[in-house]
């Protein structure tokens, strides 16, 4: 049986689990979760996921959410020896730390630009900007290194949860990313060494993209 | 073989550091211990610091050169490079990929929903004297049912032993009652916190100082601000659900 991922191609979450699986070329069959519709109140989903956010992993009777630590689950279960989540402690440590840097900085300095305006019709708060300036910045010295994510020579879960914040920004148009020389051509490139980009990644952060862009 | 001792770059009033000491110790690591002044001297703001985390956190280790930060990935780290084959300390951090999923799960819970509810909630009324907001408040209870909720199927919030999940949560709960915010409404939670504190060796050790510092300054800035009325009103948790 095919696992199954829960969730909503908009959000940038599931997608980091959407690539994940299609890198490790685990087959997989996407379940809708409509939030708008309240598909995550429902009492099957909230059997899975009693915290009914998304995305939600559902592998035989095993099911999880949170999607970085389901990114982890996915690489140590079928991408072992992948360099996608290097085994070395302190590679795999690097990795670790961006992907918490991606859930408590990067992809929390995007949300403060764009999430006021999306949820609250509202501008973000005052230095909300100066700080996603800042955090740029960091992420692109990250780069710089080896023009992946966590200094590796090729692709890893870092590079993944990094690609979905980015992307959002991106799409939103909400704050000026052309300074960012190192991050761009990083952004480019890792596109294509991601498997069905389009499908997992690329059309949920237009779709996002729009959202955001229908609520100025 | 000797190692040489890592060196943990902290605060004691920072939960992330104290989990990390906790870890530590859990594991039996020598520790060389760096106090940075962070609010009078801004030392994590020198340029030798910034040179070595440009994003100029607590806590950063530094292992023989190797230099790393973000609480939650350095328990990890530890783990996986110190538990020497051990049993015992392997079970802070299994290797089997669905008690690793479950541990990952909670570290990012923590970070992203419950830490991150109690420094939303109380933040703005510490540092500015704003009143109590509901939305936010009623957020920090909502990730105290969910962890209720785990520990009522369950001794440790993941399975029945000790992980570095426990530390991390437990750094962010203590910090809680740093800020004189009761749990005994929850239950599971309340018998988890006293079984850790009576338990963990190292529990007074890695967390006494920090914590009573942390109370000393919140209850000076709800003094200054005026308003602790506030904070008085959810020293009982608002309502909460029970799981029996």
């Amino acid at each position: 049986m095919p696992v199954e991922l829960y969730g909503m191609s908009a959000s940038a979450p599931c997608r980091i689990v959407a690539m994940t699986l299609e890198v490790l070329e685990v087959p997989y069959e996407y379940k809708t979760i409509d939030l708008m519709a309240g598909d995550q109140m429902k009492p099957e989903y909230l059997k899975i996921n009693p915290q009914h956010n998304i995305p939600t992993l559902v592998d035989g009777d095993f099911a999880m959410n949170e999607s970085r630590a389901i990114a982890t689950y996915l690489a140590n279960a079928y991408g072992k020896d992948s360099k996608l989540y290097p085994v070395d402690p302190k590679v795999r440590a690097v990795v670790d730390q961006r992907l918490y840097f991606d859930m408590g900085v990067f992809y929390k300095a995007i949300g403060d630009i764009i999430y006021p305006k999306m949820f609250e019709g509202k501008d973000p708060e005052s230095g909300a900007k100066d700080k996603l300036k800042e955090v740029l910045g960091w992420v692109n010295d990250m780069i710089k290194k080896s023009g992946y994510a966590a200094g590796t020579d090729s692709l890893t879960l870092a590079d993944l949860a990094f690609i979905a914040s980015f992307s959002t920004l991106v799409e939103t148009g909400s704050f000026d990313v052309s300074g960012f020389a190192e991050l761009n051509a990083w952004f480019e490139k890792v596109k294509g060494e991601i498997k069905n980009y389009e499908k997992a990644n690329g059309a949920g952060a237009t779709a996002m993209g729009q959202w955001y862009k229908s609520k100025l | 073989m000797v190692w040489a001792p890592i060196e943990l770059y902290y605060t004691p009033s920072s939960p992330h550091c104290r989990a990390v000491l906790m870890c530590l110790k859990a594991l039996g690591l020598d520790v060389e211990l760096i106090k940075l002044d962070m609010y009078q001297k801004y030392e994590h703001k020198k340029p030798w610091f910034i040179k070595m985390n440009p994003q100029h956190t607590v806590p950063t280790i530094n292992d023989s050169g190797y230099i790393l930060w973000e609480s939650r990935a350095i328990m990890c780290y530890l783990v996986n490079k110190y538990n020497n084959d051990d049993l015992e300390l392997q079970s802070l951090y299994p290797k089997d990929p669905e008690s690793r999923g479950n541990i990952d799960k909670l570290l990012f819970f923590d970070i992203g929903s419950l830490y991150k509810s109690i420094v939303d909630y109380f933040h703005p009324m510490l540092m500015t004297g704003e009143g109590s907001d509901e939305k936010k408040a009623n957020a920090l209870k909502t990730a105290l049912d969910y962890l209720d909720g785990f520990l009522s199927q369950q001794t440790f919030v993941v399975g029945d032993s000790l992980t570095i999940a426990d530390l991390s949560i437990l750094s962010s709960i203590t910090q809680l009652e740093a800020l004189d915010f009761k749990i005994t409404g929850y239950k599971h939670l309340s018998r988890w916190l006293q079984k850790l504190k009576e338990d963990l060796p190292y529990f007074d050790e890695c967390n006494k100082e920090g914590i009573d510092m942390f109370r000393s300054w919140a209850r000076s800035k709800q003094g200054t601000n005026g308003n602790s009325e506030n904070l008085l009103r959810h020293k009982k948790p608002i309502r909460c659900k029970t799981y029996d």
